[in-house]
């Protein structure tokens, strides 16, 4: 049933391609204000890009959330979807799963540019900043679904959602930086490490909470 | 008005908590000793940290009463979580307006991104968050669950938030780390009692709010 | 087969419905009336597990409804005032999806032939955003020959259809009834109702002021009364 689940998100979303349009026009966007609101100092990017990609990654994915249950809303196709005889916790994985892939395709579209407009220097391995970047969507979208199961039925939703998610996801962020700062600024993995144990902490957290309380999000 | 002094306990409660409040003043001015080198700044202390202890105390209440409305199923405790989380992002505001008060002399800058204040300050941000979301989720029967849902989220998030921003910047553990245990006797028994005075004065105004909140509820359900 | 007792739900602190209790046999076709805002929508949105109830339990083949695993809603199917469709998905891929979520499986045989039945073939490849009211309302109803049910929750199944269109569902709907099944649906008009339904039920004041069976004789002229 998930597989199904997160097949039909993802046909809807190629049909449509309503989070991931929104998501990569903001993000390059965002990233445009980024290169220009700094001096254009290399050595200065580079200190700060890992802060600056997780800033990108939030404020794109806020839009991207938003428009999670976009699809279901307009029709009312959510009351077919939760009358059917489907488990709820099913309901959420299956959106968590499909909004971590549509974030992950826009990190790959921007992770590009990015690089190139703020003249950054290439990694020294790829792997472990993939696992990073793969763990902090986890959080990011865990969080992001529960609130947008929140304010989906709430006027201004638009506004709300971040405003629930940013604070929340606090923790988060500074793990995410943290990390991709270790990293990618090649320190021992001692030093990082700590950083890391918070993002799977957080990611089974708000995973379970996600699980278990979206039946009380999703009714109405 | 009268209505919240029906109950013996409160009326009780009501008169205790006025003295104690006197009584902690004048040990707070009077009594405790002054440190030598904070002078007065040092006395704004006694206010913050009780007032912070039952700010936090306050969103454990908000997350047991979200747990308790999802057992129970009864829209009183919807009342208490909405009544904590209130009063909890009163004593909150006055944490984050008191602290800067007693940093700006003490470490020459009203902000520094010390842990327990900053926590103090995305739960604060949280909560406006929840508010917003009490106010425009919809019909408040739906709302109430949305809001227990919130208030056990951000208590859940509460030792992430705290140990991230301890270990973001170490360099700001300014905080007064040392042991109470360590402080002169006179400090201490006075910081204690104030504690005390504190989370007695919280209990009531708690037990106020969620009967003024009963109270609206029977209004509008024109159960009176 | 369904037995719903003490179901209560308010908005707004006013309540919508209070202490709903009836229970449903198979081979019923339960029609609920009452005027606008007496909380038929509700009450079939919160049996269908959309809506959370502020009391009250239903139980269907025996199993809780509210307190269970989501297997205990199989066999149950809800159609809605809205379309309740991906409105970027064409009519079969919706078909296609939905069977398969209440676990059917589909072959586009079998789908081509039902459209081609509730007279929607000409229009299979297009989205569903773009269809009329009375076309969505086909398409919905097209559901019910696929998947397997056994309890139908509609609500105003005759909303935007033409008169033939109407006559086609009142056939449908006999059609599917048949002795196993049982349907509640909420509708209107009370002369449509008593040619269709076996059972009535009249909210009001969001409780139920008449259940009786619809063979008595003065049945249009209670409901008449009650509903003016």
């Amino acid at each position: 049933m998930f597989l199904t689940l997160l097949k039909k998100e993802l046909f809807v979303e190629l049909r449509n391609k309503e989070v991931i349009l929104s998501m990569l026009a903001f993000g390059l966007t965002v990233l445009l204000i980024f290169s220009f609101s700094l001096s254009g100092n290399p050595k200065i990017n580079h200190e700060m890009a890992p802060g600056l990609f997780w800033s990108l990654v939030v404020l794109s994915s806020s839009l991207g959330l938003h428009r999670l249950f976009g699809q279901e809303k307009d029709f009312d196709a959510f009351a077919s979807l939760l009358s059917a005889p489907i488990d709820r916790g099913t309901l959420f994985l299956a959106k968590w799963m499909s909004g971590i892939l549509f974030l992950s395709i826009i990190e790959i579209l921007v992770v590009l540019p990015f690089f190139l407009f703020l003249g950054l220097s290439q990694p020294m391995s790829y792997l472990p900043g993939i696992g990073i970047v793969l763990l902090g969507n986890l959080g990011i979208v865990a969080v992001g679904v529960i609130v947008s199961g929140l304010a989906m039925r709430a006027k201004m939703s638009a506004v709300l959602l971040p405003v629930l998610l940013f604070p929340l996801i606090t923790p988060l962020l500074i793990a995410c930086v943290k990390a991709t700062t270790g990293w990618y600024h090649q320190l021992m993995f001692n030093y990082w490490q700590f950083w890391v144990l918070i993002m799977a902490t957080y990611v089974v957290i708000f995973g379970l909470a996600g699980y278990v309380f979206f039946d009380h999000i999703t009714e109405e | 008005m009268s209505f919240l002094f029906q109950e013996r306990f409160l009326r009780i409660l009501f008169i205790i908590s006025i003295i104690l409040m006197v009584v902690n003043l004048y040990a707070i001015f009077f009594i405790a000793p002054m440190v030598p080198e904070q002078h007065y700044a040092q006395k704004i202390f006694y206010i913050h940290v009780p007032i912070a202890w039952s700010g936090f105390l306050s969103y454990f209440i908000v997350m047991v009463a979200g747990i308790m409305f999802f057992i129970k199923k009864d829209s009183y405790w919807d009342r208490v979580g909405l009544a904590a989380a209130e009063i909890g992002t009163l004593f909150v505001a006055l944490v984050l307006i008191t602290g800067p008060i007693w940093a700006t002399p003490i470490w020459g800058k009203p902000w520094i991104w010390e842990p327990r204040l900053t926590t103090t300050l995305i739960l604060f941000l949280i909560y406006m968050g929840y508010f917003m979301l009490r106010k425009f989720g919809g019909h408040p029967e739906r709302v109430a669950r949305y809001a227990a849902v919130l208030g056990i989220l951000a208590f859940l998030d509460v030792p992430l938030i705290f140990y991230s921003v301890k270990f973001w910047a170490p360099q700001f553990q300014l905080h007064p780390q040392s042991e109470m245990g360590q402080q002169p006797d006179g400090i201490l028994r006075v910081f204690l009692f104030s504690m005390f005075t504190f989370t007695i004065l919280y209990i009531l105004m708690l037990r106020f709010r969620v009967k003024i909140l009963n109270f609206h509820y029977k209004l509008k359900t024109n159960n009176v | 087969m369904l037995s719903v007792s003490n179901i209560s739900k308010s908005f707004h602190y006013k309540p919508v419905l209070k202490d709903i209790s009836f229970s449903l046999s198979p081979g019923e076709t339960l029609a609920l009336l009452g005027r606008n805002g007496a909380g038929k929508s509700t009450l079939l949105r919160i049996i269908a597990k959309i809506s959370s109830p502020e009391k009250g339990q239903a139980v269907f083949n025996g199993n809780n409804l509210f307190e269970g695993v989501a297997v205990h809603r199989k066999g149950l199917y809800y159609c809605g005032h809205a379309p309740g469709l991906y409105p970027s998905l064409t009519a079969s891929e919706n078909l296609h999806y939905f069977c398969l979520l209440h676990g059917c499986e589909t072959n586009p045989d079998s789908i081509n032939s039902v459209l081609q039945d509730f007279d929607l073939l000409d229009s299979i490849d297009e989205p569903v955003k773009v269809y009329s009211q009375g076309m969505m309302q086909r398409l919905k109803l097209s559901f019910l020959e696929l998947i397997d049910w056994s309890l139908l929750l509609i609500d105003e199944p005759f909303n935007g259809l033409d008169i033939p269109g109407q006559k086609f569902v009142i056939n449908k709907m006999a059609s599917w009834q048949n002795g196993q099944r049982s349907i509640i649906f909420v509708d209107h008009d009370i002369s449509r109702v008593l040619k269709i339904s076996s059972r009535v039920i009249v909210l009001d004041k969001h409780s139920i002021v008449l259940d009786e069976p619809n063979s008595s004789s003065g049945s249009e002229d209670k409901i008449t009364s009650l509903m003016n």
